[in-house]
């Protein structure tokens, strides 16, 4: 490989480490700003200090477990939520990601699970390196009683589909799955993005099995990092953009490949077996680009439809 | 604009599109621009072609990071008409400098074949900046990503140049050996 080749490819690295070096973005400094009557307050993760373990009290009151701690933390646009899962020993491999700031944005909804924030957020954020999904979250005056409490990342989950430009939209009375029936067929509900791509059968069987990274598990995918994928060659599946995270419905197969669970007029997966997937499928919901929003405007639709769906990381 | 009104504008087809990313964006591409082309008049060309580029790709892409979107559009575009330059013997720049510097992550050669495959590169590279620590890696993308000159990331960081200087070159030192254990030889 050429340098130049390396400078290229570094081009393609994960976008939150491109927008988290943009000029302009420095690295934080911890800032307090005074309390006002305000709807929600959110804690965010800032400069990284030293652990101290145990440390001595002193200051605002402590706090007393994980109910205490904050309702919700921010990081990286993420939302993660305190449930009270409660951690008495802190697990190895844990990376501190930072102290926890105290930042008040007036006017701003909290989600209804989160609850009110302690005065006082005075501690630490720490994570698992390469799993965004979960963060641990420690009072710098915590007694004994309590290491820690995890906070969970749940997000709904944006999903888009394409509308027919010259068939029309769906059709009333032609069957069609809706998301809860695809979620009920699915084995397995996963994020994920290209790695490769090969034909199943050179001798041309038409189908080509793709191995995905998956970057999210939503349901059941275990310790799988990757999982592979087998789609009718013609289908049109992860045309868009090896770059593009998919979102998954997965059947499983007896030889340890999924094929997608789809949906289209008047075809349907029977009994875990993969039939056709359309080029004009108007409800490709197995490959579509997901977007996690801010502000909790989620949909889907058919014909304006629209449900709100939240599928919950593992 | 917030960006996902800017995206919106976009997907509307609506000629003010262009103009709310410029104003939003502009300069930021245009400074990704010129680190690598050294050229204020290249530069606004280039951010031009980005302009354009973003209204051929969206829709269909609805980018989850606007920032991120449009700087690699950018990036890209400096970087091919730097490659273009260069073939006419012309510039030189930050990019000149940062392919020296990367030319020593080069490691011993192993009885392996070389392996070029993007995703594989790509996600070495993912891993290798996620075990950095947060300033160190943001200074590594500074410097090679958007071609920063060390004495601005200096400035913005309150370091030290010779600081920044060693800690890019603990990085390419740790990438090297990131890249050599997938067997991976620049």
């Amino acid at each position: 490989m050429t340098v130049e080749k390396l400078i290229d490819y570094f081009g393609d690295i994960d976008e939150r480490y491109i927008k988290e070096a943009a000029p302009g973005e420095r690295p934080a400094k911890k800032r307090w700003r005074a309390l006002a009557a305000v709807a929600a307050l959110a804690a965010v993760v800032t400069a990284c200090i030293p652990a101290l373990w145990g440390a001595a009290g002193g200051g605002p009151a402590a706090a007393d477990g994980p109910g205490d701690a904050p309702g919700y933390i921010r990081w990286h646009g993420r939302n993660y939520f305190n449930h009270g899962h409660a951690v008495y020993e802190m697990p190895e491999g844990l990376e501190l990601l930072g102290e926890v700031d105290q930042v008040v944005e007036e006017g701003r909804l909290i989600p209804e699970d989160a609850g009110d924030l302690s005065a006082n957020i005075d501690g630490y954020a720490y994570w698992f390196p390469g799993n965004d999904s979960l963060i641990v979250f420690r009072y710098k005056d915590w007694d004994s009683s309590y290491a820690a409490v995890e906070l969970g990342r749940k997000e709904p989950i944006l999903l888009m589909f394409r509308e027919l430009d010259e068939e029309g939209p769906h059709q009333p009375g032609q069957p069609y799955y809706t998301l809860p029936d695809l979620m009920a067929d699915s084995d397995m509900i996963v994020e994920g993005t290209v790695l490769q791509a090969e034909a199943a059968d050179p001798d041309g069987t038409g189908e080509v099995v793709y191995t995905l990274q998956i970057t999210q598990a939503f349901r059941r995918s275990g310790k799988m990092e990757t999982v592979q994928v087998r789609v009718p060659a013609d289908s049109g599946v992860f045309e868009t953009s090896r770059d593009d995270n998919y979102l998954l419905f997965l059947r499983g197969e007896a030889d340890g490949t999924f094929r997608p669970v789809s949906t289209s007029q008047g075809v349907y997966a029977i009994e875990g077996k993969f039939l056709h997937i359309p080029a004009n499928d108007p409800l490709r919901i197995c490959e579509m680009p997901i977007l996690h929003t801010e502000d909790n405007d989620f949909w889907y639709g058919v014909n304006d439809v629209r449900e709100e769906v939240v599928l919950s990381l593992m | 604009m917030e960006d996902g009104q800017i995206v919106e504008l976009y997907w509307a087809r609506s000629e003010r599109a262009i103009a709310e990313t410029d104003a939003r964006y502009g300069k930021y591409c245009c400074s990704i621009a010129y680190n690598i082309l050294s050229s204020t008049e290249d530069s606004a060309e280039c951010v031009n072609d980005t302009w354009l580029a973003a209204w051929r790709s969206m829709p269909p892409k609805r980018p989850s990071c606007l920032a991120a979107f449009l700087g690699k559009l950018t990036r890209n575009l400096a970087l091919n008409r730097w490659r273009s330059r260069r073939a006419e013997k012309r510039g030189g720049g930050q990019l000149t400098l940062a392919l020296e510097e990367l030319g020593g992550c080069a490691g011993a050669r192993n009885e392996m074949e070389d392996v070029e495959d993007r995703t594989l590169i790509v996600s070495v590279l993912d891993r290798f900046l996620a075990s950095l620590p947060k300033r160190d890696r943001m200074v590594f993308v500074r410097r090679y990503w958007y071609f920063s000159p060390v004495a601005e990331i200096a400035k913005d960081y309150g370091l030290s140049q010779s600081n920044v200087k060693m800690i890019l070159s603990r990085g390419r030192d740790r990438l090297r050996q990131a890249l050599e254990r997938e067997g991976v030889s620049v």
